[in-house]
């Protein structure tokens, strides 16, 4: 596969260290925490699996073109909508919880809807680009930032303020039952696949998905959700980190460089993971840009010769997302924000069966 | 060639003074708490009184003037409260991000204490990784005094918990976030180090903290405190403190030992009897020894020195045992590898009386110093 | 060839009438009569002597004179009377045999000097730069270059003052779509006057507001031989000491052509230097006010006081003074760039020194500022390629202002949205920021392999 697949991949896996994932896993940490996981990653390994096999067979064709080839015309529609508003959500989630975190850390004197609308200055910039040039700043943005997360969380795990003994207490707690919530949280680690369906048109040679590469993603994976939920623990203790709401903020806040130009790792982290989320959102806007652009273009809309149905959808972003993160309380955004993770899997599993579809219609069509 | 006026590019530039304001505030319009303090009240009516140390900026820190601060209190029945009173006592914006020392005075280490933690990890702006501490007296006291080494602004105190200016097997240093998990987390007590105030003859202050003091968290709430010399025992079987010093003072033979690499590994067992069973190596130097140092008798004083440090572990994790403190936190090694279902807290909490310590220590004396 | 143009000579005479240095020169010998027209001024009269005069003596017959000159290397065909006059105005000689006309390029070229590099010095290279004339330049490269491929394309440019240009590339390695594209550019540019390759640069570049470059400047033979043998197009222009590279990305503004000669860990210091200097020179004053004015608690404890104190007493806030400061800056880099090399010494000294020195000690900014402007400028200068330092200058504005709004958060946002406009900008189907390039296509190489 193009490298820009596995960027995809890690995106999504650094993502999630950074708001709400933490909490809602440490939620069930004595609650067969660790057997979800395992379970996450083997299922999303498996989906993965699938759903780019199928794209490979289709260089250069994202979903929406594939839909549109197909599908009848109003099914096609009606998906490219929904897909649309899926792909909106899943970066506003990461939007309600970076503005909460900047609001509360980095600038507590700026209002929301200011912090707001400098992130959506940026956003929107990115979400114009090229699908191509999207790719290249997801690569930039992970040279400059994963090396030094990388760092902190190595330093993190031999800190000496790190105990080992209760961050293996989760283990201890095998025999407890899995639960449908945290597998779906923590499939979200390993979803970044899913935005094939737009940047296989970016993919024109055929490619190859090799097993050696996807396992080492899985075992990524596995300790990145590890990593995500264990250190937090180290640091806080199995008792101590049930009530704190950004478990990664808090843990880096208990990290010391010594001797560093900078002491506290914290605000570092802050910035780094600032980057991260933003290309994340990007990368969800995009693609549920491209969906909603498959969907209609609003080719009446003009002013002097220049097409402005884009800027229907730019305009939709803009006011939702402010009016939703000034309207939604903390602790409601992390409830919204279980149930829609909690979607994810009828959501790829129609997916997947919509793919299939697809396929054998190509079959039929070739016979 | 044409010349164009920009003007958007114009209004911009004039803009950008207007537009700043929100959270704009300059680094000289704030002001740094260094140190807080929180006692218990001296009013009836109230219950904490706060204490915070503000470093003033002074123009030239090169010059050697005297470090100058300014100290606010307040008494209050919630510290936040307090702090709201002490910003209008002052004319620039009370700073947390500084506050390197968080100083609880002896009478408020009580059942408070979970609200005092509470409050200082619920503030954004107070740091995670910094120093708490335990003042022997009132807290309040600590923070008047001012050491004469001290050059800048509260520097004293850093420069001894941040392990970077002094080092010394006396003092334990515990971040504010390392203290919280372990007063939260069943299985191990979370442990104060105990400042205190030294006056000499010519009457400068110095800090002295070589004590720890252990709060057992609970119904039955205590606070253990140890001695400097369990204190540094203490440090090197929690924080592994490599340097530390054994003085043998037999009949025949008197020097000290001090080591320069310690390793130490326990095992847990609770079958058929609760029992933990310490491995120690040590190597080291003889730094000062009364008589003629002899080769041949270094197998002899390796014995002496094994048989003196089992001595004082065995003192102290049996004086542990015995108050039913847990700061190490063999409870929680318990929990850990214990795979039962049952609250095995509960049950460490009913083995723990009657757990036997089995020390086994390695001496040895790798040289004899410069000279022999 | 023979040309008859009936009344040329007396449209000559008419045209030139205002031209002092016009020569017509007629030489006679054994009864035969031949005329000589050219400017004594840009004319190599030395060579007109030499081949033109002495034979005539020599060889006494008409019509072997006529089949000696035209013979000669210069000769030149021409079609009607314009080009005629064009040819004379730039150093053409006309000869008139009877009835019959003849072109020869006799120009004397005074610029063909090679000069030595003025804008970009390297320790190790060649210390020549290009010269102004374009034969001397192509000289060089031919001197430097030896692949018989190499397609040199003479073609003119300006629709008023029609100077040559050249195109050089090396056919084995260019991309051709890449080619073509410069080459629509270039015949779709709609200027009347082209004088430097500067202003090509300019034209070439789409947007009509740009900051980046997207083309390379060099006077440098060495990195020209360097681009053509790395698949760029080379363009040339009479008259000015510069060639223009294209396609151009971020990082060839970023290497300097001492990374070619020197070590490879020796380079690998340098290359580390040269992005230290463009990040610190970026982010430092918007660094400055973000962490002052905004997130103190970055500093270690005892930096925050000291930093405090030397902000006692400075009654602005801290990103007029950091604006204050760097415009001071802005403008002496611009005067003494402008000034005189004797009087622009002073200039800095004044300006740097004593400046910066009262205004510390009047208290209007504080100590650390100057440190950071410092830093900030000699930063600024790491940046090899002139072009992207000027860009990078503007863009420190561009953080400042983020920082100003946004502290931290508003900076490092400010940063990706740098970030992404470096990553939209394209050089020719060449993105300009990408972190790895793939190796050349196969399919563009393969044929030299």
């Amino acid at each position: 596969m193009s490298r820009y697949y596995y960027y995809l991949l890690i995106l999504n896996m650094l993502a999630n260290i950074t708001v709400f994932t933490p909490k809602l896993l440490l939620e069930k940490r004595t609650n067969g925490m660790i057997g979800s996981l395992i379970i996450a990653v083997i299922l999303g390994i498996t989906f993965l699996w699938i759903i780019t096999k199928i794209f490979i067979k289709f260089p250069g064709r994202g979903l929406p073109e594939l839909l549109e080839s197909y599908t009848p015309k109003w099914f096609a529609k009606l998906y490219l909508l929904g897909a649309g508003l899926t792909w909106y959500v899943a970066g506003i989630t990461t939007l309600i919880g970076y503005s909460f975190l900047s609001k509360r850390y980095l600038n507590p004197d700026m209002s929301l809807t200011m912090i707001v609308s400098i992130f959506l200055v940026v956003i929107t910039f990115g979400i114009l680009m090229k699908s191509q040039k999207v790719l290249y700043a997801l690569e930039f943005a992970l040279a400059l930032c994963a090396p030094i997360i990388i760092v902190i969380i190595i330093k993190a795990s031999f800190s000496d303020s790190m105990n080992w003994e209760i961050a293996r207490m989760p283990f201890t707690y095998y025999r407890n039952l899995p639960s449908y919530e945290t597998i779906s949280v923590a499939m979200f680690s390993v979803l970044g696949y899913i935005n094939i369906s737009i940047f296989n048109r970016e993919w024109k040679k055929p490619q190859k998905l090799k097993i050696g590469p996807i396992a080492g993603i899985g075992l990524l994976a596995f300790i990145n959700l590890l990593t995500t939920t264990l250190i937090p623990i180290g640091f806080n203790g199995i008792d101590g980190v049930g009530d704190i709401v950004y478990p990664w903020i808090f843990t880096s806040d208990s990290i010391r460089m010594e001797f560093f130009f900078l002491e506290r790792v914290f605000i570092m982290f802050l910035l780094l993971y600032l980057v991260i989320s933003l290309i994340s959102m990007v990368i969800h806007w995009h693609v549920g840009f491209q969906f909603l652009m498959g969907f209609s273009t609003f080719p009446f809309i003009k002013w002097k010769k220049h097409q402005l149905g884009k800027y229907v959808y730019i305009a939709f972003f803009w006011i939702a997302s402010i009016q939703i993160v000034n309207r939604i309380p903390e602790f409601q955004a992390i409830s919204f924000i279980k149930l829609y993770l909690s979607l994810i899997i009828p959501y790829i599993t129609f997916m997947v069966l919509l793919l299939f579809f697809i396929v054998r219609k190509v079959k039929k069509n070739e016979a | 060639m044409r010349h164009k006026l920009h003007y958007p590019l114009l209004i911009i530039i004039f803009m950008s003074g207007l537009l700043t304001g929100c959270g704009f505030k300059d680094i000289d319009k704030r002001i740094f708490v260094t140190n807080i303090g929180i006692d218990r009240s001296t009013d009836e009516k109230e219950l904490y009184k706060v204490t915070l140390r503000l470093a003033i900026p002074s123009g030239n820190i090169k010059q050697g003037q005297d470090q100058e601060y300014v100290l606010l209190v307040e008494d209050n029945m919630t510290i936040s409260h307090a702090v709201r009173k002490m910003k209008s006592e002052i004319d620039k914006e009370l700073d947390f991000a500084h506050a390197k020392v968080i100083i609880l005075g002896e009478d408020v280490v009580d059942e408070n204490l979970y609200d005092i933690i509470d409050w200082l990890a619920r503030r954004r702006d107070i740091q995670k990784i910094a120093w708490i501490t335990m003042a022997k007296g009132t807290a309040e006291d600590i923070l008047k005094a001012r050491p004469k080494s001290e050059r800048l602004a509260s520097e004293a105190l850093i420069n001894i918990f941040d392990k970077i200016g002094t080092e010394s097997p006396y003092i334990h240093s515990e971040y504010f976030s390392e203290f919280r998990r372990d007063l939260y987390e069943k299985g191990i007590d979370a442990v104060f180090p105990v400042i205190d105030l030294k006056k000499s003859e010519d009457k400068n202050e110095t800090y002295s903290i070589n004590k720890v003091a252990i709060y057992r968290a609970g119904e039955e709430w205590k606070v253990v405190n140890l001695d400097p010399e369990e204190t540094r025992i203490f440090n090197m079987l929690k924080d592994f403190e490599q340097n530390v010093g054994f003085v043998i003072d037999t009949e025949k033979e008197k020097f000290l030992y001090a080591t320069d690499i310690i390793k130490i590994k326990y095992k847990l067992t609770d079958q058929p009897k609760p029992k933990i069973t310490y491995d120690i190596m040590m190597q080291g130097i003889l730094e000062e020894k009364e008589g003629v140092f002899k080769q041949e008798k270094v197998k002899q004083y390796n014995k002496l020195i094994e048989q003196e440090v089992k001595k004082q572990i065995e003192d102290l994790l049996n004086k542990l045992k015995e108050e039913n403190v847990d700061p190490i936190g063999f409870g929680v090694r318990y929990k850990s590898t214990r795979f039962t279902q049952e609250d095995r807290i509960e049950k460490w909490n009913r083995l723990y009386p009657d757990v036997l310590f089995d020390i086994k220590v390695k001496a040895m004396i790798k040289s004899s110093g410069v000279t022999e | 060839m023979r040309q008859n143009f009936l009344g040329l000579a007396d449209k000559i005479l008419e045209q030139f009438s205002q031209a002092d240095d016009l020569i017509h020169h007629d030489i006679k010998y054994n009864g035969e009569t031949v005329t000589l027209y050219f400017l004594k001024s840009i004319a190599n009269e030395d060579s007109i002597t030499r081949l033109f005069i002495k034979p005539f003596f020599e060889v006494g017959n008409l019509n072997e004179y006529c089949s000696y000159i035209r013979s000669l290397t210069i000769f030149k065909e021409f079609k009607d009377e314009d080009e005629v006059l064009q040819a004379l105005s730039i150093g053409h000689l006309l000869v008139k045999v009877h009835y019959q006309y003849f072109l020869f390029d006799t120009k004397n070229v005074k610029n063909n000097v090679i000069l030595e590099t003025a804008v970009e010095t390297t320790v190790h290279g060649p210390h020549t730069a290009f010269s102004e004339d374009f034969e001397t330049n192509l000289n060089m490269i031919r001197h430097r270059y030896h692949e018989p491929k190499l397609a040199i394309e003479i073609d003119k440019i300006g629709k008023r003052n029609d100077v040559n240009m050249v195109l050089i590339y090396d056919p084995t390695y260019v991309n051709p779509n890449t080619l073509d594209a410069i080459k629509t550019d270039l015949k779709n540019l709609d200027k009347s006057l082209i004088i430097s390759v500067g202003q090509l640069q300019k034209y070439m570049n789409k947007k009509s507001k740009a900051l980046l470059p997207t083309t390379l400047l060099t006077e440098r033979p060495d990195r020209t031989i360097f681009a053509i043998e790395k698949g760029k197009v080379v363009v040339m222009i009479d008259g000015s000491p510069f060639v223009l590279i294209a396609p151009a990305i971020f990082y060839d503004f970023m290497s300097a052509m001492d990374d070619i000669y020197q070590f490879f860990w020796a380079t690998m210091f340098i290359r580390l230097l040269r992005y230290g200097g463009l990040f610190l020179t970026l982010l430092l004053p918007g660094l400055y006010v973000a962490v002052t004015s905004y997130n103190t608690e970055v500093f270690r404890v005892q930096l925050a006081l000291s930093i405090a104190s030397s902000r006692v007493g400075v009654p602005y806030p801290s990103f007029i003074e950091v604006l204050f400061m760097l415009l001071m800056m802005e403008f002496l880099i611009e005067a003494s760039l402008r000034l005189p090399k004797t009087i622009s010494s002073t200039a800095t000294m004044v300006g740097g020194l004593i400046l910066g020195q009262a205004a510390t000690e009047a208290v209007l900014i504080s100590n650390i500022m100057i440190i950071i402007v410092a830093a900030v400028a000699i930063a600024n200068f790491v940046i090899p390629i002139n072009e992207m330092s000027v860009a990078i200058r503007v863009l420190k504005y561009v953080l400042l202002f983020t920082a100003s709004i946004g502290g931290l958060m508003g900076l490092t946002l400010g940063f990706v949205m740098i970030l992404f406009y470096f990553i939209q900008v394209d050089s020719y189907g060449e993105p300009y920021l990408k972190v790895m390039y793939e190796k050349k296509e196969k399919s563009v190489k393969g044929e030299s392999a």
